[in-house]
């Protein structure tokens, strides 16, 4: 399955953040835009699950918004 | 039959605001009560030690239920913050109590977990013994351990003790268990020179995929099932936590209780205090318990009440 932005949307809007998943701008950090750490955590959980990767904690500061992880979980399929 | 029959808890009056320091740790309210759920930790007097707080239980047990000390056969203790290494606080507790002394007295060293697989331990050593009166305790209280700086842990912890009275007139009777352990994951809730550390997303992690398999494990080892299920008890880690097995395992959340809003996560004490609430209120036929933490470890149980 690849990834697109669509579908991690619909991924962090199983999270609390909910219907905030399909406002926040794409390329801007998820942070900044009221996503928390939490949100974030159990988005990293859904991602791994999803997509039967793995995202260890030296890559996730590296991830800020929702392009940063269609690149980066395609770049891992 | 032996099993549970009057739970008591000590919770220290001190509270730790974790409203007043949102700012010191960049955070705000919505995040404090509507995430992390804890709105004040409670915390232990300097001078109070693991066995003061043990012994408070249990002096607020004797309030309950009238407890003749000669007749006690075994007192277990849960804790990993002890007294002191030697001797094992168990037996500080025995001798602050004036327990007879063919009283048994052991600790067991567990977490968040401590609780369930206490439970099981105590009724399976009365039972293989022919015991008919036992004392189990939880006292954990990570204020000897916490970093106050360290927001992964100091917004998340507080300190309390229980005891649970095993007899043979039991309120509610367990049925089978289950119990599992992840040891090569177990640094990431780990204590080095006195100062607690946690990776909260690795013990995140570990709940939200571990338990919800868990508790389908449980109920088929019980020939049970969800919806006959009256409560459901779990490990107290935080609201976030309890949120995320709501919805990864799809029960109804009015069935999972969620108290820690005025103490926070009393570890292997968060399900007996909670079970000290609602052990009177007979509507409650099967009760789900589920402590999962450090270790990492995991137990389960059902509590079915004893008609």
């Amino acid at each position: 399955m690849e990834a697109t932005v669509e579908k991690l949307r619909e991924i962090l809007s199983q999270t609390s953040a909910k219907n905030a998943a399909f406002e926040i701008d794409e390329t801007g950090s998820m942070r900044e835009q009221g996503i928390d750490s939490l949100d974030l955590m159990d988005l990293y959980l859904n991602i791994e699950d999803t997509f039967n990767i793995q995202i260890p904690d030296e890559d996730v500061n590296k991830l800020s918004s929702l392009k940063d992880f269609e690149i980066y979980v395609n770049n891992k399929l | 039959m032996l099993g549970i029959r009057e739970i008591a808890s000590y919770i220290p009056e001190q509270r730790i605001s974790n409203l007043d320091r949102m700012d010191r740790f960049e955070t705000n309210e919505e995040f404090i009560l509507e995430k992390i759920g804890i709105e004040e930790v409670s915390i232990k007097a300097k001078d109070e030690d693991t066995s003061d707080m043990a012994v408070k239980a249990y002096n607020n047990l004797e309030k309950k239920i009238s407890i003749n000390k000669s007749e006690v056969q075994v007192l277990i203790l849960i804790t990993q913050n002890p007294d002191s290494n030697i001797p094992h606080t168990s037996s500080v507790v025995h001798k602050k109590l004036e327990l007879p002394e063919s009283c048994a007295a052991f600790d067991i060293s567990l977490g968040c977990s401590g609780f369930v697989y206490g439970l099981s331990i105590i009724q399976s050593f009365m039972e293989s013994n022919n015991f008919k009166k036992g004392l189990l305790f939880t006292c954990d209280p990570y204020s000897k351990v916490i970093n106050e700086d360290d927001k992964n842990t100091s917004f998340l912890f507080g300190d309390a003790a229980t005891v649970t009275l095993i007899t043979d007139d039991p309120v509610y009777i367990s049925g089978k268990f289950t119990f599992g352990t992840i040891g090569k994951e177990g640094h990431n809730l780990n204590c080095d020179n006195n100062i607690l550390f946690m990776n909260g997303r690795s013990i995140f992690n570990f709940a939200a995929r571990y338990i919800p398999q868990d508790v389908k494990v449980l109920l088929e080892k019980n020939k049970w099932e969800l919806d006959k299920v009256d409560k459901i008890i779990f490990h107290q880690g935080s609201k976030f936590i309890l949120d995320t097995l709501i919805r990864r395992i799809g029960i109804p959340e009015e069935k999972v209780i969620n108290d820690i809003l005025n103490y926070g996560n009393t570890v292997s004490s968060s399900i007996p205090i909670i079970l000290e609430k609602i052990i009177g209120d007979i509507k409650n036929k099967c009760i789900l318990i589920s402590g999962f933490g450090v270790g990492l470890s995991w137990s389960s149980n059902l509590l079915f009440r004893n008609s």
